[in-house]
């Protein structure tokens, strides 16, 4: 379980980036963060990825504080960004091996491949140079990575960006898996439209302030697209 | 985790291939530099195998004719794969003059072998480069993972901070002490396999210690690149800092010092000592010359400089005219008795000041070495000579030697009186009225073989009076230097490059600590 307590984050600047956030993921939950631009979603996962510290509160996956173990949070946890990063003059499989093994997990070469075929990248590319692939396909890759991570917590910042239709659809199977396992999937969006559809609980991020949160049976007759519009207006 | 680190950033530099032209120019750089170094080694050896010989010769020699010969205290100084052919490369023996009572100094005019070319040394372009390559290679190891973002991913791994910057070090230091040290070994190797027989232990030690060296040297660039890419947001900033750090540091640094701001210290000091040593220099040869001599207290006709000389053995046999030695006999006690009496003692007023002038000289070398001792260039000027055995301070304390091994035969000499015997030196003069080489063989009927005999009957006439102790000359050979002779001379920039790790270390630390990874 991810539960955040009282985060806030306060920039040299005097930012407010991060205002008293508190919140609780469930196993088998996928939460969507809903937001604009500055709303304060990127510096919530930054905090929980140990990017940059909290002013104030404290993050906590399955007992273990951020502020105590931070070396320990981090095998709790697997990050896929918008843009997902690599080392270009790896192949994809080198990629997924080195990660791997930074992890700590044994590395069979079959096990690599299969988890890359799963996640539907072609074979042909799996010893080419990540230079050489397209978005979707380097946002493949960051994916098996993740999932060979093998981590409680999945926290993805706007993970959908690059891919194609069916590439997303594939993805979005994978994430429903996920959460039948048990995972925890924390996911920041602009997509109103994919929050709706795939979100257990949603919440809404204006100015750094959780402004709004609704479970799937409050969105269910509801316009989400609605609500958010009102929020963000609202706050401007 | 670690290993796993450390091989991926070496894997990573591997292939990167922007680096492969770099990689491909150094590895041709060095494997050409030390195949050059390999043939100016044996040009060396030889050069110091026939030294030697002469030496041997001319010390028999001198035991066999009483004649302290040209060769006889020559030293055939330690040669240095490092600064063959180097400005500072003093390839020299040192001269002992005859008369022996002339001053012993530095004297590369007078030296044979000395190479006066000055051609520049390429080896030091190994380091000189080796410095930019580092740079080139480290400046956007941080930025650059920042700019790709593989440093965040790598952070939701628990990979320690400390752990990361170390993997980054580590990997960068591997790499190129791999690329340096694969050609210099494999040369070695070469140099092994063909000049088997001729390669001391010393040359193995240098060569050790040159690698040891090199390594730290590798190291600190190192922390430099890494350093430079935390301190600049961008890689593209970062490589222009390289770059200018680069510069700096081999170059404009340096020049400035050699330039500006030597000059403004030292100059005037330098000044002083080098007037004072050429007026010594110029009373001394006055003296020798007899055009400073107290008439009061010497009959200048009766000690003619033009009559009274040593005979050269050599080349220069038949060349010399030889006048009378029963005549020369007179000319040649008083003469010497002058030069030990007014010479000897400004000749060593003249080695006091040429010594003080080194000694400056030292000291104003040693004040560049400290300020810029990870230039490339300064530390092979002075670590080079330095391990070899051939810096200046060796040349003083060989000068010193030499000057122990004179004043010991000189006292000798007049103790036991064959200094001024005619026996010991010959005497030509070139005037009419001494008689030419001619005349003298006209009294042998112009037969020569009967003029040679006759001479070397003379010289060779009564040799229990001029006989010396020659072995304790042998003091004046310089030994290899010991592993630990070089250690403990190499030792102060060790702990110099050693302090400058570690603070640089502490500086990227801190500033990783707190390095804005986003």
């Amino acid at each position: 379980m991810l539960k955040i307590s009282e985060l806030s984050k306060r920039y040299e600047d005097a930012h407010l980036a991060l205002d008293n956030l508190s919140l609780e993921i469930k196993p088998k939950e996928i939460f969507i963060l809903l937001g604009a631009n500055g709303a304060g979603k990127s510096t919530t996962i930054n905090i929980i990825c140990g990017f940059i510290p909290p002013s104030s509160g404290e993050v906590e996956i399955d007992g273990i504080l951020l502020s105590k173990e931070p070396l320990k949070m981090r095998e709790k946890i697997a990050y896929l960004s918008e843009n997902v990063m690599l080392y270009d003059n790896f192949t994809g499989y080198q990629n997924l091996k080195f990660f791997a093994q930074l992890a700590g997990k044994k590395v069979e070469k079959d096990e690599l491949e299969a988890i890359l075929l799963k996640i539907g990248l072609q074979d042909s590319f799996f010893h080419k140079p990540i230079a050489k692939y397209s978005k979707g396909m380097r946002q493949k890759v960051g994916i098996a990575i993740a999932l060979f991570k093998d981590t409680p917590v999945f926290l993805l910042d706007e993970p959908f960006s690059g891919l194609d239709p069916k590439a997303a659809y594939d993805f979005q199977q994978l994430l429903y898996s996920l959460r039948d396992d048990g995972k925890t999937i924390f996911m920041s969006t602009h997509d109103i439209f994919r929050a709706k559809e795939m979100a257990d609980n949603v919440g809404i991020m204006t100015g750094g302030k959780l402004v709004a949160y609704k479970t799937k049976a409050e969105l269910e007759n509801a316009d989400l697209n609605k609500i958010y519009l009102d929020y963000i207006e609202e706050r401007q | 985790m670690m290993k796993t680190l450390i091989i991926h950033e070496m894997q990573n530099l591997l292939k990167s291939k922007r680096i492969y032209w770099t990689i491909l120019l150094f590895l041709m750089l060095f494997t050409s530099i030390f195949v050059v170094r390999v043939v100016d080694y044996q040009n060396q050896l030889n050069q110091y195998i026939a030294d030697e010989k002469d030496a041997d010769e001319a010390l028999q020699a001198a035991k066999n004719y009483s004649q302290i010969k040209q060769y006889a205290i020559q030293q055939p100084l330690i040669f240095s794969i490092y600064n063959q052919g180097h400005k500072y490369s003093r390839a020299a023996f040192i001269q002992y003059y005859e008369p022996i009572l002339r001053t012993i100094s530095l004297n590369e005019e007078a030296n044979l072998y000395f190479n006066k070319d000055n051609k520049l040394d390429i080896t030091f372009l190994v380091t000189f480069f080796l410095s930019l390559f580092i740079l080139l290679i480290s400046y956007d190891s941080i930025n650059g993972e920042k700019q790709s973002g593989t440093l965040r991913i790598m952070m939701t791994y628990p990979v320690k901070r400390q752990s990361f910057i170390l993997k980054k070090i580590l990997g960068i230091f591997s790499f190129v002490a791999l690329a340096f040290s694969l050609p210099y070994l494999v040369s070695l190797l070469i140099l092994i396999i063909v000049y088997a027989n001729l390669l001391t232990t010393g040359f193995f030690l240098s060569a050790f210690f040159y690698w040891l060296l090199i390594l730290l040297f590798i190291f600190f660039f190192s922390l430099l690149g890494v350093l430079i890419s935390i301190l600049t947001k961008s890689p593209n900033r970062s490589l222009v800092f390289a770059l200018f750090v680069w510069l700096l540091l081999s170059i404009i640094l340096p020049i400035t010092w050699e330039y500006i701001v030597s000059p403004q210290l030292f100059h005037q000091e330098l000044n002083n000592l080098t007037l004072t040593y050429e007026k010594k220099l110029e009373h001394s040869k006055n003296i020798f010359y007899l055009r400073e001599v107290d008439t009061n207290k010497y009959n200048v006709n009766e000690i003619d400089i033009n009559k009274v000389s040593h005979l050269n053995w050599s080349n220069y046999f038949y060349d010399t005219s030889v006048w009378s030695f029963d005549e020369a006999y007179d000319q040649h006690y008083r003469f010497m008795q002058y030069v030990i009496d007014e010479y000897y003692p400004a000749s060593r007023e003249v080695e006091q000041a040429i010594d003080g002038l080194y000694r400056k000289q030292i000291s104003v070398q040693n004040y560049k070495n400290g300020v810029f001792f990870f230039n490339p260039i300064v530390l092979f000027e002075n670590l080079s000579t330095k391990i070899a055995g051939n810096s200046q301070l060796d040349y003083l304390k060989l000068l010193h030697n030499a000057r122990e091994i004179r004043d010991e035969l000189v006292n000798r000499g007049i103790n036991e009186g064959w200094l001024k015997d005619y026996r010991f030196f010959a005497c030509y003069s070139e005037k009419e009225n001494c008689g030419t080489y001619n005349d003298l063989v006209k009294r042998f009927n112009g037969d020569h073989a009967k003029l040679w005999d006759y001479l070397m009957a003379r010289i060779n006439e009564p040799k229990e009076a001029f006989e010396f102790s020659l072995p304790d000359l042998h003091k004046y050979s310089q030994n290899q230097l010991s592993f630990g002779e070089i250690f403990s001379r190499i030792f102060p920039y060790l702990v110099l490059f050693v302090v400058n790790i570690i603070v640089l270390w502490l500086i990227i630390w801190f500033k990783f600590m707190n390095y804005d990874i986003r």
